[in-house]
């Protein structure tokens, strides 16, 4: 089956080539092949018009801001995990929407008129959709909250929706404000600023560069994890981690029911007794997986710890 | 009255009849030879007396009781087994090896104490074995070993000595020393009984000769009475030379150890 | 090599034992004054060094220790029995069964059903593995059938280790396979220490005694059973025994291979080669080999995590080989 796929592909793909040259040459011509090179004779048309109308997305991040910005009947298709609750921050919002496995005959199938990837998307994929004529974008990866404002710019730019991200940035940076007014009341000074880290399964934790610590200092903590002189993700041993004397432990596995022996790490009694007994407190996962809007969710999380159960 | 009796063994191995209905008494102080071709059937009979096989049919009784019935303890402290071409596994010393003899007569948690010293140190002259004691066994020759095997077994001070062909890729010397100590275990009020195949030796240390052919006892008694010219033929299909006058004297022994043996 | 006098040996491997173990206590990767954390701990007061000795350290150093002690005896006890210098407890199986029993235990979120279903699972595995190995090499099984019907066991209970950590709900289960199969005793709590605790003291138990049962097995089975031993029930001792103690260790560290086959090894010349003198020593010096492996594994700068299993194999691999050598000699 799949050999027959791979088949009709180089057939189609190699139609198209001489195509461009001889047009009037139809001696390869299968059924199927005539079928796609007619299809494909289409996509050039779609392409240059200032709205995208019919948008698919491969991949998770690029879904996210496309569900945040663009108008309903412009989203083709988004990628499966948009769907999926505890990774998707608008799982809610895909509901309804044709979800793609990032399969080229799929990706085919709904003619679309351009194509979100992430720099991360299998490039043998996106070499073969630039090939076949079709317009590829890849949404940057991006770890503090200026980088998230210009992924949201460049992608109301793409959807032709500039006003929508505008608003969206506004109501981002409100929100931030918010935060920071609501915290200004607690804390003062800079050295007044309780000590904070991200603990996750098998003992890593975020350093300075990450999002979770972006989060975490507009959040009003200070960032263990980054002031040990960890860059990123990494590893922290147990030992720094407790001489550090942690004021609150954050944790953001995505782990929904599920054990194992990653998992366990953290329930080490020491990291209760370190902090006095305060439970380490979950944020969930989907904030992270790509740099968003979302992130604003996240701080606001952080945010409340200071004060459990208060204000 | 100690004694090994045993009634109508039968034995069947797979598909295969190895014993059929053999019938076997040991007395005290006797030493019995078991002789027969290859695959007659002396190796399981002598397992079936030390209890590692059992019958398909028939009863051994050790002094009157069955022999199943036996705890092991009481089993290991009366019969000792020496096993065709015995060997040890680690290259421990020869004193721990004899020493293995007496975990019969210790208790679980019980070390060995005076007595079982003694019983080893007195083993160990027996056999001639006190200038190899911190020698690893695996160093020893091949006579070395078979006499520290039976000081092993005799370590245990066992009434009934069950060996299974303990002068087998023995010199004559070490084949006449060995049998002097099965001898002597003898005369001190032991039973032994033994698989030989060379019938010059059964004939000449053992006191009765048990003949076995095919899984049956073919014959039985004094050796001069089992060791006839129709037995040999009917057993091993040989005859005796022109020439050669009395079986008696064809199969006496000519040679005797050149130091005074403690045996005969 | 001369025997030496087992009081002595052992006294001397008791003496090295508490050594290292406190030297394990003073090692780590942030440096703390260990008695004045001791004084702190011991008067309840919950400070941070305090809390580095008695919730990080010791649990380590204690799980190093019962499970390091474990494999060495158990080691020991399967070369005895099988009279097999090459039987131990991670080539016939009994470690692989044991990280097929916890993984399925913990991975189906059965682990949270009582205290010690991790180690139930772990010691469940074993015995099934060790079982099957011996079943198929059969009773006097040569070294190379041994060996052979260990590697496909092995083999098999990897395969469906690698299974059930692929198909398990939770993202971390596929890196996991480097803990259970290199093994690691690192950021172990108490909670950990306690459940690995029941198992292992249950199976050292059982093997007390069995000492002199291994040296009658040294002239072989029949002629052991001759002595008085009973030999069905001391097979189903030692394989229940190593499979509660290996089963409930590795449940909780991994899979650390090679002590089990290198200390009984290196100590068994200073016994005299005695089977039953092996065991007590061999449970002290696989202690020793393994709070010295982690000791070496925690003095690497932070940052680099080296498994304590992996130090053991870089020692454990080339002495096995050693041994293959050797015993090819004997045989040619």
């Amino acid at each position: 089956m799949s050999h027959r796929r791979l088949e009709w592909l180089k057939a189609a793909t190699s139609y198209l080539d001489t195509w461009a040259f001889a047009p009037s040459r139809h001696d390869r011509g299968s059924l199927v092949s005539y079928g796609l090179a007619l299809l494909l004779l289409i996509v050039p048309l779609n392409q240059g018009l200032a709205a995208p109308s019919k948008v698919v997305s491969i991949n998770l991040c690029s879904d996210q801001l496309l569900l945040m910005l663009a108008a309903r009947h412009q989203i083709a298709s988004v990628s499966r995990l948009a769907l999926e609750p505890h990774s998707s921050f608008m799982a809610a919002a895909a509901v309804g929407i044709p979800v793609n496995d990032a399969k080229i005959e799929q990706l085919l199938t709904y003619n679309p008129d351009l194509i979100l990837a992430s720099p991360f998307s299998p490039p043998h994929l996106l070499n073969l959709l630039t090939k076949l004529g079709f317009r590829v974008e890849k949404l940057p990866h991006r770890s503090n909250l200026e980088g998230i404002r210009d992924n949201i710019r460049l992608m109301a730019k793409w959807l032709d929706r500039k006003d929508q991200g505008e608003t969206l940035i506004r109501e981002m940076d409100r929100r931030l404000a918010e935060v920071e007014s609501r915290l200004g009341h607690l804390i003062r000074t800079q050295s007044e600023k309780p000590v904070a880290l991200f603990y996750q399964p098998r003992g890593y934790t975020s350093g300075s560069g990450t999002l979770q610590h972006e989060a975490l200092i507009l959040a009003g903590w200070r960032n263990l994890s980054a002031e040990l002189g960890i860059v990123g993700y990494s590893g922290i041993d147990l030992e720094h981690l407790l001489h550090g004397r942690p004021d609150q432990l954050f944790t953001s596995a995505y782990t929904p029911g599920s054990e194992s022996l990653a998992q366990r790490s953290l329930r080490h009694p020491a990291l209760a007794r370190i902090t006095g007994g305060k439970p380490i407190v979950q944020i969930d996962y989907r904030y992270w997986i790509c740099g968003g809007p979302m992130i604003i969710d996240a701080v606001e999380s952080l945010a409340n710890a200071h004060n459990p159960g208060g204000s | 009255m100690s004694s090994i009796e045993a009634r109508d063994l039968s034995l069947t191995l797979g598909s295969n009849r190895v014993l059929r209905g053999v019938s076997l008494d040991l007395r005290p102080g006797e030493m019995l030879g078991l002789i027969g071709p290859n695959g007659a059937g002396k190796t399981c009979l002598l397992r079936i007396l030390a209890g590692i096989l059992s019958p398909s049919q028939g009863w051994v009784r050790i002094d009157g009781r069955p022999l199943q019935s036996l705890p092991a303890q009481a089993r290991s402290r009366r019969i000792a087994y020496l096993t065709q071409a015995g060997t040890a596994h680690w290259p421990v010393s020869v004193e721990r090896i004899v020493a293995l003899g007496r975990l019969p007569h210790l208790g679980n948690w019980q070390l060995p104490g005076e007595r079982d010293t003694a019983v080893i140190r007195r083993v160990i002259a027996q056999t001639d074995l006190h200038h190899l004691t911190e020698r690893q066994f695996p160093t020893l020759s091949g006579g070395e070993k078979a006499r520290v095997l039976l000081a092993r077994a005799l370590a245990g001070e066992p009434q009934y000595l069950l060996a299974d062909e303990p002068v087998a890729a023995l010199d004559l010397a070490h084949q006449l020393e060995v049998m002097d100590l099965l001898r002597q275990h003898c005369n001190h009020g032991g039973s032994v009984v033994v698989i030989l195949h060379d019938l010059r030796l059964a004939s000449h240390y053992c006191n009765r000769l048990q003949l076995l052919l095919d899984g049956e006892t073919l014959a039985v008694g004094p050796p001069e009475g089992v060791i006839g010219d129709d037995n040999l033929k009917r057993a091993f299909g040989v005859k005796m030379r022109e020439g050669v006058g009395a079986i008696d004297t064809a199969f006496s022994l000519t040679w005797v150890r050149d130091k005074p043996g403690e045996g005969q | 090599m001369r025997p030496i006098h087992p009081r002595l040996l052992a006294g001397l491997l008791t003496l090295a034992l508490i050594a290292v173990f406190f030297v394990s206590l003073f090692v780590g990767s942030s440096p703390i004054p260990v008695i004045r954390a001791a004084r702190e701990a011991a008067d309840g007061n919950a400070s941070v060094i305090a809390l580095i000795l008695t919730e990080v350290r010791l649990p380590r150093a204690l799980i190093a220790l019962f499970s390091g002690a474990t494999l060495g005896l158990c080691g020991a006890a399967m070369q005895g029995l099988l009279r097999n210098p090459l039987a131990a407890p991670g080539l016939i199986g009994s470690s692989s069964g044991a990280v097929l029993g916890s993984v399925a235990v913990l991975y189906s979120g059965l682990g949270t059903l009582f205290w010690l279903a991790l180690p139930a699972g772990g010691m469940l595995g074993s015995l099934l593995a060790t079982l099957m190995v011996y079943l198929m090499a059969g009773r006097d099984a040569g070294t190379s059938t041994l060996i052979l019907a260990g590697v496909a066991i092995n083999s098999l209970a990897l395969a469906m280790v690698s299974l059930i950590l692929n198909l398990a709900p939770s993202p971390y289960a596929v890196q996991d396979i480097v803990l259970w199969m290199l093994g690691s005793i690192a950021n172990r709590s108490l909670d950990d220490f306690w459940m690995l605790l029941p198992g292992t003291l249950i199976g050292w138990l059982l093997l007390v005694g069995s000492g002199r049962s291994l040296d009658a097995l040294t002239l072989g089975e029949e002629t052991a059973y001759t002595l008085g031993v009973n030999l069905p029930r001391l097979r189903w001792r030692i394989f229940i025994a190593i499979a509660l103690a290996v089963g409930s260790a590795v449940s909780v560290t991994g899979t650390i291979s090679f002590i089990g086959l290198v200390i009984p090894h290196l100590l068994r010349p200073l016994v005299g080669f005695q089977p039953g003198r092996l065991l007590p020593v061999s449970a002290l010096g696989g202690a020793l080999l393994l709070l010295l492996a982690d000791i070496a594994v925690r003095l690497f700068p932070p940052g680099i995590e080296i498994k304590v299993g992996v130090l053991t194999s870089l020692v454990g691999a080339p002495f096995f080989l050693y041994l293959i050598l050797k015993t090819r000699r004997w045989q040619t």
